[in-house]
This record gives structure tokens, C-alpha cells and sequence, in this order.
């Protein structure tokens, strides 16, 4: 059987197997709760738009995003450093398979936020229905090509068609945006891999897997996953002279592995900023209950990352019981949260929050109490 | 130090060990030793009290794992065979962790990390994180965060794998120093070392002691001249079982 097909069944019964879980987890309605109020106040902000809308800085901006930020799947594994090897010089199939599933990947990914981009761009300005496809096309390539130069370990070649792109759009021929990522295609045609480079394939595959676990995680205990780390010399260093010093043993160990984690401050500060942008965009329209839906999503997966944590974990034989553990992480994750509650609420004040902000801070605080509580 | 009595234990499902009884002294090395599959992992499992017997006690220093979690854990450290490091801290992180976890004053702790870093070769990997580390690095890290705590009992579970010679016998040396004050279990398969640095020994087979001595007394428990090695009496002392079986 084609190594390609096989590993592509197993990923489909994989997702087929976790979205059942995500489907049904009662986590989900948080989300659900966020994506509707998201497009409700996108709709405002719409209604609210003329022509003065900066709309092509913002589809240069989509265009400069879009190469970026991918995680292609390779469906290689381990063993395939000692399996695969004979194999190697005679797996075309297989490396084009991956290809073709990451260029899917790659167009989805530009549909969806040219659904986003699309109703500014056909509000603010004049554009024929011609142009339009073509920005949606030039999306679309700009996002595969992004794919394609990380699985073809070709650097820079995103960013330029990205920047050429956006430049020819400036220049009022939207047409001929598509011309540099057409172009980068050929480039990347020309510069393919001939071979399948295992390391770096397996590599792109371990960070992909790795943040496709990390999705899940937020709905289903999935213990086993890596981590990412960040020193952070600054803020630990700053730790170390105040709060951790006089710390237990357990509170110690989490607080570090909070602040140096991806998943945890950085999280934070991605839907705080996420938040912010949200409630710029409500125009003041109940601002404050942005606050309870941002902070309930933080919760959502900073909740679950203390299974993970303590999945590996040397206090198993230390003196350290589990409920101290769950004690230490919960009182981190309290602090966080709560900080992260009272900023939104401040926020939301500067944007026009009267007494929805209160109501926002108590139903986070209540949110908050509630995720927490299903730590056990 | 140790005590290990009558002790029934396994996983769910399935017991591996039966009737074991031995026991470690102050100021001991007592090499644990089996074939793939004897029980040892599972022995050292149940002291540190990863799994719960079936049936027997394990004492140390006077404390079971019932009478006070902590205090009984307090008492033991712990060098796995694969080393379990958090990726989030750095080398000197993890000790300030096991110092805090073991109740070391911060003297006690810097006092130690640097000599036992030293000892090691490893005081300029103090401020790295593992997921730069060698395997030979991790596995010294594992060594490290055990040694400093200087606990009444060290278990050590195959310490040997992926370390260089030199830092092989700079561990062998350590554990002379470590045992003075204190009792070492260590598992290993490095017969050869184990018979020219282990006190005693604890064969086990099956999940059974079949054996316990030291090397002399082996010898002549299984009637070998007395210049039969450790592999000797190893492979006579599980002929024998199997004969007797």
C-alpha cells in the first residue's frame, strides 16, 4: 500500500476521532459563544464603514500574513529514520502527496480570512469582480507558497512575493498581484526537494502534531505533548528576586513552567490583545462582557495544561503530594487569570465600559471559579 | 535502612513480584540484580512508592508510606534510567527545586551544587536548559538533582547508561562518599562494576530473591572456586532456580 495513502488514513481517523470529542465537549461553548459574538460586532463595524477605510493596507497586510505562521504536516514519524531509509530515493509519491495535502491546507487557511478581508475590501473600494478574484487567488498562492518554501527548506521567498504583492497592489493593478506568487511557484518547482530531507520533515511534523495536539488538548486529556520554552531571563530573574525565592517547592516548579511556557503567559497575551481588538472593533457596544468571554477562553486552555504538565513530571518521586501540585497550579493560574480580568476590565472602561465592565469582571471571576474547579 | 518485607506487588493485572524481602544498611551499596523481565524496575517502582502493594511493607529509616507520604519521601532520592527533565527549567533550577522539595537551606544547596557540579564537569551547564543537554548530560543532571539531597536512601536505576568512563568512575566515587552517611540501592545489568564497587547483592529472578550476599558469600552458597566473578555466581545462582523449578 502507498506509505501516503496509509498515513493519510490514519490522520483522517484521527481527526474524524477528536473532532467527535471537540464536538461533544461542553468546553465547546465558549468558543461557540466568542465566534458569534466576534461576527456580531464585526457586523457592527461593517455597517459602520465608508469609503476613508484604509481597506488596501489592510489586504497588503492579509498578504504579508499569509506566507507566515505555517506548520505543514509531513505524517513522517521516528522510526522512519530507520524504516524509511531504503525507501528514500524511491518515494516521489510520497513527497507529493505531502505537497498536495499541505497546498489544501494552505487554500483554506486564505479562504477563510479572505472571508474576513473580502466585505471591507467590497464596501470601501471600487473594484471589479475580476480584481477581486484575483486577490482571492494571489491569497490563496501567497499562503501556498508560504507552505510550500518550509516543506522545500527555501527561505524568503514567502515574503518577497508576499511584499511584491502588496507593493503592485498600491500600485492600483490588483491583476498582477498575481505575478510574483505565480513566480514564486516556478521557484519553488525549480528548487524542490528531490529526496525527502527526514530530519526536517520530521522536525515541520513534530510542530505541527505538536500544536494540533495542543487544539485538543483544550477539549480532551492528551498528556503526552512537548513544550515549547522560553528563557525569559528578565522576567525569571525579577521572579527570582521576589516571588519565587520565598515559594514551596511545587509553586516554584509551575511558576517557571508558566512563564517560560508557550501555552501559558504567551497565551495570555495573545487573547488579551485578541480582546483588545474586539472591543475596538464593538465601537463601546457592551464592551465589558468581551472580558468574561476572553478570560473564559484563556481558562479554557490554560485549565488542561496542568495535565499535561504533570504528566512529566519528577515530583512524581519528589516530596511533592498531587494536591500540592493542583494547589500550586491552581494559584498561579487564579493570579494570571484574574490579572489578566482586571486589565480587559480596564480596558473596556477606556473604550466606553459603564456598568457591563462590573458585570464583565464578576462573570469572568464566576468563569474562572468554574474552570478551576474542574481541576481535580 | 531499607526494609523490604514479604513484599507482593505489580501492575494491575499482573503481579511480578512475590514474597520479596531484603534490605539495604547504612553505609551500604547493595547492587539489585536480574535479567530483562526479573522484577527489578517493579521492586524499585514500589519503594518509591509509584505502585501500591498487594501485600509487605516498605520501610525506611523507619517511615512507610502510609504512616507519612512526605516524611517517607523526603527520605528517598532517585536517579532513573531514562532522565525525566523539566524542559522549562534550567540545571540550576532543578536543584533549587530538589532543595526546596528536600527542605536544604540555601547554603546547604549552593554548598553542594557547586561541589558535586564540579565533580561532574558540568558547572558551565548549570544555566542551560536540558533540551540542549547530550544524553551523557541528562543523565549527569539525574545525578546531580539525586546527589544533592543527601537523603538516608539512593536508588539508582541503571546509572551507568550513556555516561563516558570518567564520569563513570567519578559516580563510583561519589557514591563512596554519598554511602558513608547513607544506604544505596542500584540496579544494573555492568555486573563487573557492580562486583568490584556493590557491598552486597540481591538476586532476583522472576520476580523472586533468589539470592542474597556478599560476593564470598555467594561463592560458597553456590560452591564456586574464588576467583568465580559476579557473572559467575549470577549465571550459576539462576541455573540453580531453574533446576530447582
Amino acid at each position: 500500500m502507498n506509505v501516503f495513502r496509509q498515513r493519510f488514513g490514519v490522520w483522517v481517523e484521527d481527526v474524524v476521532k477528536y473532532s467527535r470529542y471537540v464536538a461533544n465537549g461542553g468546553l465547546l461553548f465558549t468558543l461557540y459563544f466568542t465566534l458569534i459574538y466576534g461576527a456580531f460586532v464585526y457586523n457592527q463595524f461593517l455597517n459602520g464603514l465608508d469609503s476613508s477605510f484604509p481597506s488596501v493596507w489592510v489586504v497588503a497586510l492579509a498578504f504579508l500574513v499569509l506566507p507566515h505562521g505555517h506548520r505543514p504536516r509531513t505524517l513522517l514519524q521516528e522510526a522512519d529514520q530507520v524504516f524509511l531509509l531504503p525507501q528514500l530515493g524511491n518515494i516521489r509519491a510520497y513527497m507529493n502527496g505531502v505537497r498536495l495535502f499541505n497546498v489544501v491546507f494552505a487554500c483554506v487557511r486564505a479562504i477563510l480570512l479572505m472571508l474576513v478581508v473580502l466585505p471591507l475590501l467590497v464596501r470601501t473600494l471600487d473594484v471589479t469582480s475580476g480584481e477581486v478574484l484575483a486577490i482571492v487567488l494571489t491569497s490563496v498562492l501567497l499562503s501556498v507558497v508560504g507552505r510550500l518554501a518550509k516543506l522545500e527548506g527555501v527561505r524568503y521567498i514567502g515574503i518577497i512575493s508576499a511584499t511584491l504583492s502588496a507593493g503592485v497592489l498600491f500600485m492600483g493593478w490588483p491583476l498582477a498581484t498575481l505575478v510574483p506568487p505565480l513566480l514564486a511557484l516556478v521557484y519553488l518547482h525549480v528548487k524542490r526537494n528531490e529526496r525527502i530531507p527526514l530530519l526536517d520533515w520530521l522536525v515541520l511534523e513534530q510542530a505541527s502534531k505538536a500544536q494540533f495536539n495542543r487544539v485538543v488538548s483544550w477539549f480532551v486529556d492528551l498528556p503526552e505533548m512537548r513544550e515549547d520554552v522560553k528563557a525569559r531571563p528578565f522576567i525569571v530573574n525579577a521572579m527570582n528576586r521576589s516571588v519565587l525565592k520565598r515559594m514551596d517547592a511545587a509553586r516554584y516548579v509551575y511558576g517557571l513552567r508558566i512563564v517560560r511556557s508557550n501555552d501559558s503567559l504567551d497565551l495570555i497575551f495573545r487573547l488579551a490583545l485578541v480582546a483588545v481588538l474586539v472591543m475596538w472593533l464593538s465601537g463601546g457596544w457592551y464592551v465589558g462582557f468581551v472580558v468574561p468571554l476572553f478570560v473564559g477562553l484563556t481558562a479554557l486552555q490554560l485549565v488542561p495544561l496542568f495535565k499535561r504538565l504533570d504528566s512529566v513530571s519528577i515530583a512524581s518521586w519528589l516530596p511533592i503530594t498531587r494536591a500540592e501540585r493542583l494547589a500550586a497550579y491552581k494559584w498561579w493560574t487564579l493570579r494570571l487569570l484574574v490579572m489578566q480580568a482586571i486589565g480587559l476590565g480596564l480596558v473596556s472602561l477606556l473604550f466606553g465600559g459603564t456598568w457591563d465592565a462590573l458585570v464583565g469582571l464578576v462573570l469572568a471571576y464566576g468563569i474562572v471559579r468554574y474552570y478551576l474547579a474542574r481541576l481535580k | 535502612m531499607l526494609h523490604v518485607d514479604k513484599l507482593n506487588g505489580g501492575y494491575i493485572g499482573k503481579q511480578v513480584l512475590h514474597d520479596i524481602s531484603f534490605e539495604v544498611k547504612k553505609g551500604e551499596l547493595v547492587g539489585l540484580i536480574g535479567l530483562n523481565g526479573a522484577g527489578k524496575s517493579t521492586t524499585i517502582k514500589h519503594i518509591l512508592g509509584l505502585l501500591d502493594p498487594l501485600s509487605g511493607t516498605v520501610t525506611v529509616d523507619g517511615e512507610t508510606l502510609t504512616s507519612s507520604e512526605n516524611n517517607y519521601r523526603k527520605k528517598i532520592s532517585y536517579i532513573p534510567e531514562t532522565p525525566i527533565l523539566y524542559e522549562t527549567l534550567t540545571l540550576r533550577e532543578h536543584l533549587t527545586l530538589m532543595g526546596k522539595s528536600y527542605g536544604l537551606t540555601d547554603e546547604q544547596l549552593e554548598e553542594r551544587t557547586m561541589r558535586l557540579a564540579k565533580d561532574m564537569r558540568m558547572e558551565k551547564q548549570l544555566g542551560w536548559f536540558p533540551s540542549v543537554f547530550s544524553k551523557g548530560m541528562r543523565q549527569k543532571a539525574m545525578i546531580l538533582c539525586a546527589l544533592v539531597t543527601k537523603t538516608p536512601l539512593l536508588i539508582v536505576d541503571e546509572p551507568f547508561v550513556g555516561l563516558d568512563p570518567l564520569a563513570i568512575r567519578q559516580l563510583l566515587r561519589l557514591f563512596d562518599e554519598y554511602k558513608e552517611d547513607s544506604a544505596i540501592l542500584m540496579s544494573t545489568h555492568i555486573l563487573e562494576t557492580a562486583e568490584r564497587h556493590c557491598d552486597r547483592f540481591v538476586f532476583l529472578h522472576q520476580g523472586v530473591v533468589i539470592a542474597t550476599g556478599t560476593a564470598i558469600e555467594l561463592r560458597q552458597a553456590y560452591g564456586l572456586d574464588t576467583h568465580a566473578s559476579l557473572d559467575d555466581i549470577y549465571v550459576e545462582a539462576i541455573e540453580a532456580e531453574e533446576r530447582k523449578r
